[in-house]
């Protein structure tokens, strides 16, 4: 039974006979009930958004020298500087907006089809790393 | 309006160079010098201030700047601010096939060009791109689209494409698209281009050599520059009493001096030389056996003055038809007399026989007198003349013999062919002594010479009489 402190959360009738299927398939996971199998979601799903956010901040961090590094040999050293102290300028702490801006400064140069194919890779590598 | 190809000769060659917005094809086997070739067109472009691109699929920009030339170096050194590049190469592992898209290039590539503002252009290496079309069509459709995204923005561009076979280019569909298609050949020895197309204008046809070194690349046309012919006047060759022999020779003419070795050939040269020279007219004498050295100083020994005589020295069997052909070219402003000493027996291949062709049909036009010495392989009763096309050319052809006369080997000439018909046809015996080449006189008395050994006319009759 739940505490004073405990929440109320509704789920869809077809969601909770679906929580019920999976704790029938699978006893071993040792889910009590529903509400057993719920709180085990949630903390894993909160755990998973903090280190997705950790790794994108990292990565957003890293990609004015990325940027740089790549861009050197692709099209000289004083051009790479260039775009990367422009990005570097970016103050936005959003992850999303801040790429956007990345791609914005790398599509004047570049245009957008590379521009974006360059942003989205460099967050993928970072991923694959972490 | 043309743009430059980097090379005059070449722009000479192609009506002026490239048609502006154009995209040209320039194709050969690996080591034909391509990428040096687009480099050279980019440095041209960007030494005159123009801001230009380039594009590399394969090799990075890097590698290039280490081996080209020391002189296209220095070159690039001076501009290369306004050199930009985009190296696809150095990002593909990073980024995957997917940049090799034709909506990534195009759209990477015009990007450049507008933020540059750069007109001139190259792509050079296509070869990556090949495997991700599975048709050809598919490849000359997307070529296509990047000529026009390219012209659109008012590029002259060159790619590259490695030739396969011989297909004139690697997928036999690139040459469709261009509007103007070269051909690099490079057999491991000497270099020759060749233009295959051009469209909406003419260009000179046939092999054309070319070379690379520190300087940087060298065109040598097939062609000479056209010029008007000289009025011929009466010139004299410098051997006392020759002219009554040789007949009437005159500024053009092209001479032909054959005989076997120690026949005094290069002697007979050293006076043709030195009645230039002391008429303060400039002589070029090119030498197929003995340096400058060796040429001053055994004219020298036998009292002719050679001082102020154009000298180069070849080795026959390093020449490069085209090159060698221009190298005279360059070296005989102010020159009435050239001569070629020197040359033996040798197999000429197309672009050899054509190169002297116009060489020496240049310099008839020209008003400069040409001597050829041509060493026969047999000592006696040789009848090889010398090379076919210098035969054909030659308005006199004096032959050398030995002949054996009273125990002696003597020397005799006989003119075998002059323009004046006013010649000796008898045979004439002369010798060299200290002071060059003497006239002796005409073997009257005797027959068959010609075969080396003569018989006296008088024991002829004296035997016919006694069988009578």
């Amino acid at each position: 039974m739940g505490s004073e402190e405990d929440k109320m959360v509704r789920v869809p009738k077809e969601m909770y006979e679906a929580i019920n299927e999976i704790i029938k398939k699978y006893p071993y996971y040792g889910w009590k009930g529903p509400s057993e199998f719920v709180r085990d979601a949630i903390r894993r799903y909160v755990k998973e958004i903090n280190e997705r956010e950790i790794i994108l901040r990292r990565a957003v961090g890293n990609m004015p020298s990325r940027i740089e590094e790549m861009l050197r040999d692709f099209m000289g050293e004083e051009e790479a500087k260039e775009v990367s102290e422009k990005i570097s300028a970016i103050k936005d702490k959003d992850p999303e907006e801040y790429v956007r801006k990345v791609v914005d400064i790398l599509k004047g140069r570049l245009g957008q089809n590379l521009a974006e194919l360059i942003a989205k890779r460099l967050l993928e590598v970072e991923s694959y790393e972490s | 309006m043309r743009v430059s190809t980097g090379l005059s000769e070449l722009d000479e060659l192609m009506g002026g160079g490239f048609l502006e917005g154009s995209f040209n094809l320039l194709s050969g086997s690996p080591g034909a010098g391509k990428t040096l070739f687009a480099i050279n067109y980019l440095i041209h472009h960007a030494s005159q201030g123009k801001d230009v691109l380039y594009v590399s699929m394969e090799e990075s920009w890097k590698n290039i700047i280490k081996n080209m030339p020391i002189g296209m170096k220095k070159r690039y050194e001076k501009s290369k601010d306004k050199v930009h590049y985009l190296d696809f190469g150095s990002i593909r592992p990073l980024l995957g096939k997917e940049i090799l898209s034709i909506e990534v290039l195009g759209e990477t590539i015009s990007t450049s060009m507008a933020v540059h503002n750069a007109k001139i252009l190259v792509v050079d290496g296509i070869a990556p791109l090949i495997p991700h079309f599975t048709a050809t069509k598919e490849l000359r459709m997307v070529l296509f689209e990047l000529s026009q995204r390219i012209k659109k923005m008012g590029g002259t561009m060159i790619f590259t494409s490695e030739r396969a076979g011989e297909m004139i280019s690697r997928c036999g569909v690139e040459e469709y698209v261009a509007d103007s298609v070269i051909l690099l050949h490079y057999d491991g020895i000497y270099r020759k281009l060749q233009i295959l197309k051009m469209r909406g204008s003419d260009f000179v046809y046939g092999l054309h050599g070319f070379k690379i070194d520190e300087r940087g690349i060298s065109i040598f046309p097939n062609v000479l520059p056209k010029i008007k012919q000289e009025k011929m006047e009466k010139i004299n060759f410098g051997i006392k009493g020759i002219e009554k022999i040789i007949g009437d020779v005159h500024r053009g003419d092209l001479i032909l001096l054959t005989g076997p070795p120690g026949t005094g050939k290069t002697v007979m040269a050293y006076h043709f030389t030195e009645e230039a020279l002391k008429k303060k007219k400039g002589v070029l004498y090119v030498s197929f056996k003995e340096n400058k050295e060796q040429i001053l100083k055994r004219a020298k020994d036998m009292g002719f003055k050679m001082e102020g005589c154009r000298i180069i020295h070849k080795n026959i069997f390093e020449i490069n038809p085209y090159e060698f052909m221009w190298e005279i070219y360059k070296n005989i402003e102010n020159v009435s007399r050239v001569i070629f000493d020197g040359i033996g027996y040798m197999e000429l291949d197309e672009d050899a026989k054509r190169a002297e062709y116009t060489l020496l049909q240049y310099l008839k036009n020209k008003g400069i007198t040409t001597l050829i010495t041509h060493t026969t392989p047999d000592i006696i009763s040789s009848y090889r003349l010398g090379p076919t096309g210098v035969i054909y050319m030659a308005d006199e052809i004096i032959d050398l013999r030995y002949t054996e006369i009273g125990a002696e080997l003597r020397k005799v000439l006989v003119v075998i062919k002059s323009r004046g018909l006013n010649y000796e046809k008898g045979i004439i015996e002369y010798d060299i002594n200290k002071r060059g080449i003497l006239i002796v006189g005409k073997l009257e008395s005797l027959e068959g010479v010609i075969s080396g050994t003569p018989r006296h006319l008088e024991l002829k009759k004296r035997v016919e009489k006694f069988f009578k």
